[in-house]
């Protein structure tokens, strides 16, 4: 076994242990299994941010991204600061709700605000559509991780089933608590990676970034301003970032997340600090444009490259001792590990309290329902890896469409705690004309207007949906108004 | 009643459910974060040239941008927490 796999796998096994060891000696029950008793502070909701924020996309799809099609990628940087500045007036109210209403998931807050179990439900099952294709996504991201720093020593397949055995024996054991502790590591990792990366391949091969985007000016012109070599615009770009930003926290594990904290003033804090996180992208960013720099220059560079997204550890490996790649693989599989780990439990945590407790077995005690919920772990992981190894490509439609899909829960959680007016029925009807929309621009063969995202589209029609039906459908009764008017009006304690 | 009305009576005098004094003072600071990566500033910040830090016009101001969303949040809180201190 070469230095690159042995620091890879001790690390896998390092976090596995500190996994299971957060959980024991904890009594297990719903609150404790699913939002870790709501006990994050400050340090350990910051890093448990990062390490959901950051997946294998951000090893993988940055740089290739970079690489193949130029800054048009820098969307990513944008979209972190729209979401954490409206996660300040959000993210502390969502807490606060979680808190004063015992919630454990999304949908909890949805169906008592608009006093509708089938709304509780439809999110409950929009979520996990979205999030089993999302988790294959991760899968195979950290197989083709650990596949490429091992230069092909290990296939990917193998690969995978290793991790994934480790992620769901620590979420298994410690649930949520468990992720907080092993994303705290992962973090660590992840970011000494990403920023490292950057500097150490453009000084390889140029002496320095500034050398580097010098030499790509010249290479590839076309890559640094928009619109990028992809004709992706200033329009695609502003577009796909309100919609991104909107929908990061729309995702049901960061929704989630947000209950762990241990009270407002942590969530509002880290809105002031996690927009830093975003810095961490850059290098790797440079990383795909010091490769397509490189891969201009040299054809039999280039020519080793068969998709974009082994365009960073291609590179590492053309020129990083072992240890170095090492490090970076077992980053790169921290950051899809850690992603993956938040996205089994809250797959978990969505059909057996939603679909299975609140919707069809009502009077089923919370302590049976977060037992099934753990039991759907392994069963949840199993299915996503099925997909991964069987029959890779037959997600990924919903893939494509997962951001979009998910950002159209936005208008029925702002305006629920913003305004008294929306109406279950009007919200329900929102969801559906944005998904509707949604698929029909994505996969109806019409183009969106100022090549617009598709999702930014949807999401439009949805607001005005909610709007115009609220105005002719039956109000949601006074009593419960008032109970959540009372519990967001009071001053922070 | 046209649209305009219409939304405004049913929307705008009972928006808002505790979005405190301090806190709309300083939707301000999180209007300036999410502009300085919208049209027209990145109209005038596509471009090359100069190069800062050694990174092209376009990618350094989005990393200005990431420090300054920083400085806009961390304003954002001092004024809502002194704000609603008192």
């Amino acid at each position: 076994m070469t230095i690159t796999l042995v620091i890879i796998f001790g690390w896998l096994l390092a976090t596995t242990v500190v996994g299971v060891m957060a959980g024991r000696n904890r009594a297990f029950s719903m609150e404790e299994y699913f939002v870790a008793g709501r006990s994050f502070g400050l340090v350990l909701f910051y890093t448990t941010a990062a390490a959901e924020i950051y997946s294998a996309f951000a090893f993988l799809g940055l740089a290739g991204w970079a690489y193949s099609k130029g800054i048009s990628i820098t969307y990513a940087l944008a979209y972190g600061s729209i979401s954490y500045s409206i996660y300040f007036f959000l993210g502390p109210r969502i807490n606060r709700l979680g808190k004063k209403m015992n919630y454990v998931s999304q949908p909890d807050y949805l169906e008592d605000r608009y006093g509708s179990r089938w709304l509780g439900v439809l999110v409950a099952v929009i979520g996990v559509v979205f999030l089993i294709p999302y988790l294959q996504l991760q899968i195979m991201g950290s197989g083709l991780i650990v596949q490429l720093a091992s230069g092909g020593a290990i296939s990917w397949q193998t690969a995978v089933i290793i991790s994934f055995i480790a992620a769901v024996i620590f979420v298994y054991f410690s649930g949520l608590r468990g992720i907080g502790w092993t994303n705290f590591m992962q973090a660590i990792i992840m970011l000494i990676g990403m920023v490292s990366v950057g500097f150490l391949v453009s000084n390889h091969y140029y002496g320095g970034v500034g050398k580097m985007f010098e030499t790509l000016v010249q290479v590839k012109p076309t890559h640094l301003t928009l619109p990028d070599t992809s004709g992706n615009g200033l329009y695609w770009y502003a577009s796909t970032a309100l919609l991104s930003g909107m929908g990061f926290w729309m995702w049901p594990h960061l929704f989630t997340a947000t209950y762990s904290a241990k009270n407002e003033h942590v969530v509002r804090r880290n809105a002031v600090i996690l927009p830093l996180y975003q810095l961490a992208m850059i290098p790797v960013v440079i990383v795909g444009f010091a490769v397509a720099a490189k891969a201009g220059l040299d054809p039999a560079f280039a020519a080793k490259i068969a998709k974009p997204d082994q365009a960073m550890f291609v590179a590492l490996l053309d020129s990083m001792p072992g240890w170095v790649v090492g490090l970076l693989g077992a980053g790169g599989l921290a950051a899809s590990i850690s992603t993956s780990s938040g996205i089994i439990l809250t797959a978990a945590n969505l059909t057996c309290r939603n679909i299975l407790q609140k919707g069809l077995v009502p009077d089923m005690p919370d302590l049976q329902a977060a037992k099934i919920g753990r039991l759907l772990v392994p069963v949840f992981t199993a299915i996503a890896l099925a997909f991964a190894i069987l029959a890779p490509s037959m997600l990924v439609n919903l893939l494509i469409t997962g951001y979009s899909g998910i950002t159209q829960f936005f208008p029925g959680v702002v305006m629920g705690i913003f305004s008294r007016k929306p109406t279950k029925t009007a919200v329900i009807s929102g969801i559906l004309v944005g998904l509707v929309a949604l698929f029909t621009y994505q996969f109806g063969g019409i183009k969106a207007p100022f090549n617009l995202q598709p999702g930014f589209v949807g999401l439009i029609l949805n607001f005005v949906t909610v709007l115009v039906v609220s105005t002719f459908t039956k109000p949601v009764d006074a009593a419960r108004l008032d109970r959540f008017e009372k519990i967001l009006s009071a001053p922070a304690e | 009643m046209g649209p305009i009305h219409i939304l405004h009576s049913h929307y705008l005098e009972v928006v808002l459910l505790g979005l405190t004094k301090g806190e709309k003072k300083s939707l301000v600071f999180m209007l300036i974060a999410i502009l300085g990566f919208m049209p027209p500033v990145t109209i005038w910040a596509n471009r090359v040239e100069p190069f800062v830090l050694g990174m092209p016009f376009l990618l350094f101001w989005q990393g200005f941008m990431i420090f300054g969303t920083f400085a806009c949040m961390a304003m954002a809180y001092f004024v809502t927490e002194g704000t609603d201190k008192k």
